[in-house]
């Protein structure tokens, strides 16, 4: 059979294009034309659910009667408004890429997930090219028991978290007012640039018989893109920074510590000098980087001018290395429902994130992911390993913040206890919290290495990496494998 | 309901009255955490060290003695409220304190692997250092005690016993003028790398595990830990011997009569 398009008896082409499969096409058929029916890509969305109950899970959307309401169902072959699987067994499905509304993922009548599927697709990258393809989803649920019992033995009240609405809500109006890079020392990007999505749903503990949740992540795909060129001496400043340095007489400090405490002052002194408005929160809007291409990697933040000020050593390498097209992952640490006295410690928690504190935390972040990067080059790495390295240093930022604030109160409530008042000294308590915070921050990190915390988390997003691999159809090809990352740190929503 | 109102005023209010004794269950309970949040810091560090396990033990054992000793004095000290004995509860409710925030210098350079000539030379100073602090502290004291005739301020003679009530004679021992243990250079360090300390740990087991053991974590805490032992021995512990314990047994040999704790 000849090939339509080619077919040079067809005087007149009309091109009409669906979105799923099954679908009729919106314009009209024109008779006596060569009216060809074009598929555009689809978007894949992979819902992986785990909680053992052994509950059957429904995926339906909020506008069933809406024309761009549906979705397809590729194992039955069907366009449907819903679609129920078996806890333990990925669900995946299309979505056209006009699709309206929210997918609702519901365990009988209760909704576990509203997912505005346009909004979390944060790229918007996607064009009316049918051959382009829209960044899928992997929402992934999975209650590990063992791991969030170690949790939650190493310090319950740190697992505390904000009410899922107003995250994600925060993040929507992030992502909606996103203005790309254009304020950034990146410049002139032509396209937006990759905002993310913070949301609350990802792995999730069992608690009282209730769900939480601790950490999730969703996966954004969008075209890969070329030209990026990352020079290669601040790659390999990073990469070298880890080896320990030679005139330090114990060999401890590395050059990233170092770093890391640079960042620390800086972020302490305009956060305390500067208020509410102060540069860190600014630059705590802004999003966090890390891009692949074609066996190279940067990582970078996006930011205005006034931090490129005062970061402008580090960022002077990266000017023109973002792109638009680039996957975009996120990580946020800690959400779900909690007790009376977990929320203070959850306070002290974030605001350690947003505060001075974060600062340094960020930096441990991307030096995490620089030595990273050199072991994946060098092929001793998959990329999970990374992420699950990043989810860790959240988790850790938590819980010492929160155990410490605890601590140090309990302390004041015992000498008030003991010897009823003090002249405490505001250095008093400073020098007080400071060694309090490197005791707690200690032990925590030897608990993690002892109960073996950080191999649970790596194997959990290896696991979600497999499936996401497995569900995807033929047509990615290695867009995965061949195009950029970028991650954000969702806790960093103010 | 009635002879809970008899007893009061035949007591002449005395058991009716709540004092800071009655809280030591629950000083008691935070000391175990914290005294336990030591034992713990010193079971890892030296776990990583691979050296003496003494010092957890020591800490633990400390920890559950001091313990249990402010438990022995509620259940014996509760309605006497003798104020030597509450003193002395004192004292040990602020050791596990001392054992997180302030001991971290004395034990790893006691029992870290580390030379013995380093040993010597931070320990003597130290420990000479804490001696003498001790007993400038104590000078401070007994000065201010004469000088400003804190004897009839702090201390109600009534006819039968003495009283120190406790609110509002810690307060004036409070406003005493202190010396401050703090270096110029602890100010600046805890104002400058006070928000990085949760990195220096996080990227421990990492960066200081390889080089035998966490030496950096212990060395920064031994910086800050020890104006911040001088502080706690000196201007919580140094007083409360004085004004709780050394005073008292004085006043109690002079005049013959029980110095009680009063609210």
């Amino acid at each position: 059979m000849t090939e339509p398009i080619s077919d040079y008896r067809t005087l007149i082409k009309c091109k009409h294009y669906i979105d799923l499969p099954g679908e009729s096409p919106k314009s009209k058929l024109w008779p006596g034309v060569n009216n060809l029916i074009i598929l555009r890509k689809h978007r894949d969305v992979v819902f992986d659910i785990r909680f053992g109950n052994g509950a059957t899970y429904t995926v339906t959307t909020d506008r069933p009667q809406h024309e761009y309401g549906r979705f397809y169902d590729p194992k039955r072959n069907l366009n449907v408004t819903k679609i129920t699987f078996q806890d333990g067994k990925p669900c995946h499905i299309w979505l056209g890429r006009t699709f309206q509304g929210s997918l609702l993922l519901k365990q009988g009548d209760k909704v576990l997930g509203r997912y505005p599927v346009r909004k979390m697709d944060c790229t918007q990258v996607c064009t009316e090219d049918p051959k382009d393809k829209p960044a899928p989803m992997l929402i992934i649920m999975h209650d590990d028991k063992d791991l969030g019992r170690n949790l939650l033995a190493l310090q319950d009240s740190a697992l505390a978290a904000q009410p899922p609405s107003a995250s994600t809500m925060a993040a929507f109006n992030r992502a909606k007012s996103q203005n790309g890079l254009s304020s950034s020392p990146f410049g002139d990007s032509p396209q937006p640039a990759a905002a993310t999505l913070a949301d609350t749903h990802g792995l999730a503990v069992a608690r009282n018989g209730r769900n939480e949740v601790l950490q999730m992540v969703h996966l954004f795909e969008v075209k890969p893109t070329a030209g990026i060129d990352v020079p290669e001496e601040v790659l390999q400043f990073f990469v070298s920074g880890d080896a320990k340095y030679k005139i330090d007489p114990i060999q401890i400090l590395s050059r990233n510590w170092i770093l890391g405490q640079m960042a620390g002052i800086g972020g302490y002194f305009r956060d305390a000098l500067s208020g509410e408005d102060a540069w860190l929160r600014k630059f705590w809007n802004r999003t966090f980087f890390l891009v692949r291409n074609e066996g190279k990697f940067v990582m970078m933040f996006a930011t205005g001018p006034e931090d490129w000020r005062i970061l402008g050593v580090l960022l002077t390498g990266y000017r023109k290395v973002v792109s638009a097209g680039s996957q975009v992952m996120t990580i946020a640490g800690g959400a779900g429902k909690l007790g009376n006295t977990a929320r203070a410690a959850w306070g002290a928690a974030h605001d350690s994130v947003m505060r001075g504190a974060g600062i340094a935390l960020a930096f441990t972040m991307t030096v995490d992911a620089m030595v990273w990067f050199n072991d994946y080059r060098n092929g001793k790495k998959v990329f999970c390993d990374l992420f699950a390295a990043l989810g860790i240093d959240m988790v850790k930022a938590g819980l010492v913040a929160g155990a410490t604030s605890v601590l140090v109160s309990i302390g004041l409530t015992a000498w008030a206890g003991a010897i009823g008042t003090a002249a405490l000294t505001v250095l008093t308590i400073a020098i007080g919290t400071a060694v309090t915070t490197i005791v707690v921050a200690y032990l925590v990190d030897w608990m993690f290495d002892a109960l073996g915390l950080n191999k649970r988390i790596t194997n959990l997003v290896h696991e979600a990496g497999k499936i996401f691999e497995q569900a995807l159809p033929q047509d990615y090809g290695d867009t995965y494998s061949a195009s950029d990352w970028v991650f954000v740190p969702a806790l960093a929503t103010p | 309901m009635s002879n809970h109102q008899i007893d009061g005023h035949q007591d002449q209010g005395l058991k009716s009255i709540r004092t800071r004794i009655d809280d030591h269950p629950l000083v008691a309970g935070l000391n175990l955490l914290l005294g336990g949040i030591g034992t713990f810091l010193y079971y890892a560090g030296f776990s990583d060290f691979r050296s003496s396990t003494l010092p957890w033990k020591i800490s633990g054992a400390l920890t559950l003695g001091t313990t249990g000793a402010i438990m022995l004095q509620y259940v014996l000290n509760r309605r006497r409220r003798r104020l030597v004995w509450e003193g002395c509860a004192a004292l040990c409710g602020l050791m596990p304190g001392w054992l997180m925030m302030g001991s971290c210098w004395f034990f790893y350079f006691l029992f870290a692997p580390i030379a013995t000539w380093a040993r010597i030379v931070v320990l003597v100073p130290c420990l000479f250092g804490t001696a003498y602090w001790l007993r400038v502290v104590w000078k401070d004291y007994a000065r201010d005690f004469a000088t400003l005739a804190l004897r009839e301020k702090l201390y109600k003679f009534e006819p039968y016993q003495i009283v120190y009530p406790g609110g509002a004679s810690d307060m004036a021992v409070a406003m005493l003028k202190q010396r401050n243990p703090f270096t110029r250079l602890h100010l600046w360090a805890v104002t400058a790398l006070g928000p990085i300390f949760t990195g220096i740990a996080m990227s421990s087991v990492e960066h200081f595990q390889s080089s035998g053991g966490p030496h950096a974590v212990f060395l920064i805490l031994s910086f800050f830990s020890f104006p911040m032992s001088l502080w706690i021995l000196g201007y919580l512990g140094v007083r409360t011997a004085f004004f709780h314990v050394f005073i008292p047994l004085k006043l109690e040999r002079e005049t013959g009569k029980k110095v009680i704790f009063g609210p």
